[in-house]
């Protein structure tokens, strides 16, 4: 994939970018984009949508600030939106899905954990459907996952002002499945292998292929 | 190699399995059946240590490793395999990720490569199975057939002593079922496990020639017999006249 080094706000036309931006910026996407973005140094970033694109979003962010990402959907735009977030510290990540008019579809995929046992996250989802438009569509899949005294709070919303839409938010925060804990230990699997297979399954599982090296890299040490 | 002696189980403060005993000789297959919520899975589960089951009282020894004083991990690597008629789907974790860890961990050496995969690509062969489900996440998006079968790779590459079935035929359909029984009596054959077979049919029995059956009631068994005893329970249901004997019993 191509990096994109963005240094100040751009048109993004159709093709496949890894992009790495260094300040707040304004990004408009148009066409059929594959992006993909693995931030150490996270900074606000509002993304629109002209009418008609297709926009495929895997980013992972390793975040020791407050962070707020903003999309904007117009006219018949579908956006798909996968993120990790590995938290370091105590932070807030607002990620804002504004459907403007008319005939959009939203996908937001968010799986969350904390780096440290003293840190804690703070995940605001708000999805807008403005008054007036039409026929949109909004899923907010929304999991944390607990792996010792951490705390992750998720504050889904959804903000519909007309009657057309179709919007659902599921939310989940808890720690290990004990099925599926006691699943692998009954083939033998201690239980540290078995979380640390099933904490790399759900960091790496959902987003590009690419970044799985640097995730694990990333999730190696955590207990 | 299987002994159970005395075992009561609590699952939330409720006894589900009181007084129960029963001992599975090497090689021995022991059939266990009973009516719905007697006790059956618990037993399953409660040899495996599931978290949910609590032994309360009795004791459980394999090879005369006192199963009590073990976590699940350990038990498994006595040897010791359950097969859930429902297995749990694990999703984003392959069966050769789970297989490969669960290998090398046992027997505390890295698993040479060449030699794990060419021993799966027989085990598919030996069950026909699909050669791609090495790489599927475990028992993810599977059909119930194809979740057994699933479990069946993994029996095959872990090679237990005592294999448990918890109703490994509900809800297979005929072909499934062939499958599944062929591959049970193929591995029987091969290593000569001790197997305890809960079930509610004799589907899956037929593949076996000889086995003991134990029928459970009111948290415990009530009798035991041959495989004639299925065929009677098959006939008679489990009326108090097969459990009491009031109907002769040949």
């Amino acid at each position: 994939m191509n990096k994109l080094i963005l240094a100040e706000d751009k048109v993004i036309k159709d093709g496949e970018y890894e992009i790495i931006w260094d300040k707040k910026l304004n990004i408009d996407c148009r066409g059929n984009l594959k992006l993909c973005n693995y931030s150490k140094e996270d900074h606000t970033i509002n993304i629109s949508l002209t009418d008609n694109s297709e926009v495929n979003f895997d980013k992972v962010s390793i975040i020791n600030k407050d962070l707020t990402l903003t999309f904007n959907l117009n006219n018949n735009s579908h956006l798909e939106f996968n993120y990790l977030i590995i938290n370091e510290g105590n932070n807030t990540v607002t990620i804002n899905i504004n459907m403007l008019e008319n005939n959009n579809k939203a996908k937001i995929k968010i799986r969350c954990i904390n780096k440290n046992k003293d840190n804690s996250l703070n995940v605001i989802c708000n999805g807008y459907v403005n008054k007036s438009s039409k026929d949109n569509e909004l899923t907010e899949d929304l999991k944390g996952l607990i792996l010792n005294a951490d705390l992750i709070k998720i504050s889904p919303n959804i903000y519909v002002d007309t009657n057309e839409v179709l919007a659902n938010h599921l939310v989940t925060i808890g720690s290990f499945n004990p099925e599926e804990l006691f699943y692998l230990t009954s083939n033998g699997l201690s239980i540290p292998s078995a979380k640390k297979l099933l904490l790399e399954s759900f960091t790496t599982n959902f987003i590009t292929e690419e970044f799985k090296e640097r995730i694990l890299l990333e999730v190696k040490n955590i207990e | 190699m299987l002994k159970i002696e005395n075992l009561k189980v609590k699952t939330k403060d409720k006894v589900i399995i009181d007084n129960f005993n029963l001992e599975i000789a090497p090689g021995e297959i022991q059939v266990l059946m009973g009516p719905n919520g007697v006790g059956k899975s618990t037993i399953c589960k409660a040899i495996m240590h599931h978290p949910d089951y609590n032994i309360v009282d009795g004791k459980i020894t394999f090879n005369d490793h006192n199963l009590n004083l073990l976590d699940t991990t350990s038990i498994s690597r006595l040897g010791i395999f359950l097969l859930n008629q429902n297995p749990v789907e694990v999703e984003g974790i392959t069966n050769a990720e789970m297989l490969r860890t669960a290998l090398s961990e046992r027997n505390d050496t890295k698993v040479d490569v060449f030699t794990f995969n060419k021993k799966l690509n027989e085990v598919c062969d030996l069950i026909n199975l699909p050669k791609d489900f090495v790489h599927r996440d475990i028992n993810f998006n599977m059909s119930g057939g194809e979740k057994k079968k699933n479990e069946l790779l993994h029996l095959f590459m872990l090679e237990p002593k005592l294999i448990i079935l918890d109703e490994i035929d509900s809800g297979l359909d005929v072909d499934a079922l062939k499958v599944v029984g062929t591959s049970l009596k193929k591995y029987y054959d091969m290593y000569h496990p001790s197997m305890l077979i809960v079930t509610h049919h004799s589907d899956i029995l037929k593949y076996f020639d000889q086995y003991k059956v134990a029928i459970m009631d009111n948290k415990t068994i009530v009798k035991t017999g041959d495989k004639s005893l299925v065929e009677k329970i098959l006939k008679t249901g489990f009326g108090a006249s097969v459990i009491d004997g009031s109907e002769e019993y040949e």
